[in-house]
């Protein structure tokens, strides 16, 4: 099947420079009505190029200055937030240490010892009397899968805070 | 998108005083660049996905252009970039579902009345090409209004729609005669209909 045709760069040219169909010669005319290819073009060209020209002209583009600031504040907006993601990233690390370093210790503290200090803290409150439960029978009661879980929670948390702060 | 009145103009302006550059391009070389091209490529947007959406992709598609910090040996070059990003952005509308809406008849500025040109048979030939490109696919819209509103070259066409070279001129000539074949199907039934009027 043919796809092309030698003659079809003089049809475009006589469409750009708009000599057709009345300005351009007799025989390029007889030859696009007796062409398929050629006349598919002029069809298709001629309409496109009329339907560019009245786009251009109509169309209305904000003027180049807004576009470059608009530009320029987004680009600012999304290196600050580029910026912030490791920050976050490490705090959630942070706080997740800090949290097993306190659970840890506080299940390593003999329970003499925690009561003590018990006794010491109701100390300062010598009229109020509440029935505080020992820290270590707390943390003994909770069950080693309950602490595995917890623990994968602490490490996935900044991970979650990462990719959170990665889609703002 | 809203218009920009002095006064926003005038905010983006002061709040952006002061900050260092932030792309490699200066801003009097985008500016001129965007002059020369802002208005074909929004007719090229606004012909893949309708007016509206081609607003915002346009600003889009220089924000992207503008972080790429690509080095662009000439003119054409940085040209091609900003057709394959804007087709790009247009290719992610459409597997989202925004589909091109048809060109809207001529009202309040953006369609304002040329005493030149006869605005009711312009009107009524935009409206049919925009129903006859709605027959295509995306990439044919893309190819044709390339070649022939823009005039790109095969190799152009071919890095701007992500196709081989080699296979331009083939899918050229299927989507023109696609075209052709529904632009005639239109013209004779509206001569059809003028008859039966």
């Amino acid at each position: 099947m043919k796809i092309e045709c030698e003659r079809e760069q003089d049809v475009l040219d006589a469409l750009a420079a708009q000599r057709w169909p009345a300005r351009c010669d007799d025989e390029l005319r007889a030859h696009v009505s007796a062409c398929g290819i050629c006349a598919d073009l002029v069809e298709v060209a001629s309409a496109l190029l009329e339907d560019h020209d009245t786009t251009y002209h109509d169309a209305r583009v904000p003027p180049s200055g807004v576009v470059w600031w608009r530009a320029q504040l987004r680009a600012r907006e999304e290196d600050a937030r580029a910026a912030a993601r490791p920050i976050a990233f490490i705090q959630g690390i942070a706080v997740s240490v800090a949290m097993w370093v306190v659970v840890t210790l506080l299940r390593a503290v003999p329970a003499s010892t925690l009561a003590a200090w018990k006794e010491w803290m109701i100390g300062f409150v010598p009229h109020v009397s509440v029935p505080v439960p020992g820290i270590a029978q707390v943390t003994a009661a909770i069950p080693g899968s309950v602490l595995l879980v917890a623990g994968a929670a602490l490490l996935l948390a900044p991970l979650a805070i990462y990719f959170a702060v990665a889609e703002d | 998108m809203r218009d920009v009145t002095i006064a926003d103009i005038e905010r983006l302006r002061a709040e952006a005083d002061g900050a260092d550059a932030v792309f490699e391009m200066d801003e009097d070389t985008f500016r001129a660049l965007y002059d020369r091209t802002s208005r074909a490529l929004w007719a090229y947007l606004s012909r893949l996905t309708g007016p509206d959406a081609a607003d915002d992709l346009l600003q889009e598609t220089y924000y992207r252009f503008l972080r790429a910090q690509g080095r662009h040996e000439s003119e054409a070059h940085r040209r091609n970039s900003l057709f394959r990003i804007a087709t790009n952005l247009a290719r992610d509308g459409w597997r989202r579902g925004v589909h091109a809406q048809m060109v809207p008849l001529p009202d309040g500025p953006r369609g304002e009345l040329r005493a030149d040109v006869d605005v009711a048979a312009d009107a009524q030939r935009r409206s049919d090409l925009a129903r006859a490109m709605l027959q295509l696919t995306p990439r044919e819209r893309a190819m044709l209004w390339l070649a022939y509103a823009h005039g790109s070259s095969h190799r152009d066409i071919a890095s701007t729609v992500g196709v081989k070279t080699a296979s331009v001129k083939l899918l050229l000539f299927r989507a023109r005669r696609k075209l052709a074949g529904v632009i005639r199907d239109g013209n004779r039934g509206t001569k059809a209909g003028r008859h039966e009027d």
